[in-house]
């Protein structure tokens, strides 16, 4: 699990300075961040494999698939969530400017951090819930059992 | 006389011992670890590349996608597995074994079709990607025969089995694609997508 952090940790170092995702980096420039991030993926790896046999069968020790599934998973989210809570101290002064605050997603990653971005979500939808979840599930693509149905109703009727 | 397979098995497993660098690397590069947890890293990768929300929107997509593939193909794998029963090569021939003994059967190559299955779906949109990604299973291929659990046909029908894999995906797609779009919009909300 702990190799599945550090590398998730790296990956999303190289991943947000190739996106310029700035309010994703734990350094402050963008190509040492890339850089600490690719070390820490080899770190990672190779401390997992140099500190002991890792060839070991599921009936004798080794994890068996779904194991190792719910292993990469929760290490995944760790290292995502730290990520971000590093990042957020990391870069606490960027800060969008009011005419930006309409990018939503990723996207407002760029230029403020992820804490305020989620804060600024938050009061978006503390002001008018209802028009929010209106406007985040208006555009759903729909499914071809649903098009039939709406098929069969409009037919029949 | 022996079979092709059996040919290729012995000529890749013979060369266990010759180069201890070689043996080193493969150890590594077999384990049920290394390439898998790459292939996973970088749909992770995946996830957050992209310069615009509808490009990130259908590589969020190909992620769902590849994890679908990734299932389906390991699926239809263990089921040809229990049907044919086929034994590890190690079991019916004197082999030079530098992974543990696995007790489920040889063929097809469960691994080589979860990975190769991941690969296929990258590969449909990003070429760059998914190449590299066949790339690192080949090795895993390759080095599941040299280190002698697998048959090279084996392999081969794993590498099969995972790049069909994509055609239900792509049919299931549109039966299924609310339920990734839903998902891909809650992490929206939390700016994560």
């Amino acid at each position: 699990m702990i190799f599945v952090c550090g590398s998730t940790i790296g990956s999303i170092q190289i991943t947000a300075y190739i996106s310029n995702l700035r309010a994703l980096l734990i350094l402050r420039k963008q190509i040492i961040s890339a850089l600490f991030g690719l070390g820490i993926l080899i770190i990672s790896i190779s401390w997992f494999f140099l500190s002991e046999n890792r060839n070991i069968n599921d009936t004798v020790g080794g994890l068996d698939a779904n194991r190792q599934a719910v292993g990469f998973f929760v290490g995944a989210l760790i290292g995502t969530i730290l990520t971000l809570i590093i990042s957020s101290i990391v870069n606490f002064d960027l800060k969008l400017s009011n005419s930006d605050k309409n990018e939503g997603g990723l996207d407002s990653l760029r230029r403020q951090n992820y804490f305020l971005a989620i804060k600024d979500e938050y009061l978006v939808f503390r002001s008018d819930c209802k028009t929010y979840l209106a406007k985040q599930y208006t555009d759903l693509p729909k499914n071809i059992i649903h098009e039939r149905v709406k098929g069969l109703f409009v037919k029949f009727r | 006389m022996l079979n092709l397979d059996e040919k290729i098995l012995f000529t890749l497993n013979g060369l266990n011992g010759k180069s201890e660098l070689l043996d080193k690397i493969i150890t590594w590069t077999v384990s049920d670890y290394l390439i898998p947890v790459l292939l996973c890293l970088a749909l992770i990768c995946v996830w957050f590349i992209g310069h615009n929300q509808s490009t990130r929107y259908r590589y969020q997509l190909g992620v769902f996608a590849a994890l679908a593939a990734m299932a389906i193909s390991s699926g239809v794998a263990q089921l040809i597995s229990t049907v044919i029963q086929r034994p590890r090569p190690f079991i019916t021939h004197d082999l030079v074994v530098l992974f543990y003994k696995p007790t489920d059967f040889s063929f097809p190559s469960n691994a080589v079709a979860a990975c190769f299955a991941i690969a296929a779906v990258v590969c449909t949109f990003n070429k760059k990607l998914g190449l590299s990604m066949f790339f690192l299973v080949g090795i895993l291929a390759f080095s599941r025969i040299y280190v002698g659990v697998h048959y090279p046909s084996d392999v081969i029908m794993g590498a099969i089995i995972g790049i069909l894999s994509i055609i239900p995906v792509y049919i299931l797609r549109i039966l299924i694609e609310p339920i990734p779009t839903c998902f891909i919009k809650v992490a929206r909300i939390f700016r994560l997508a």
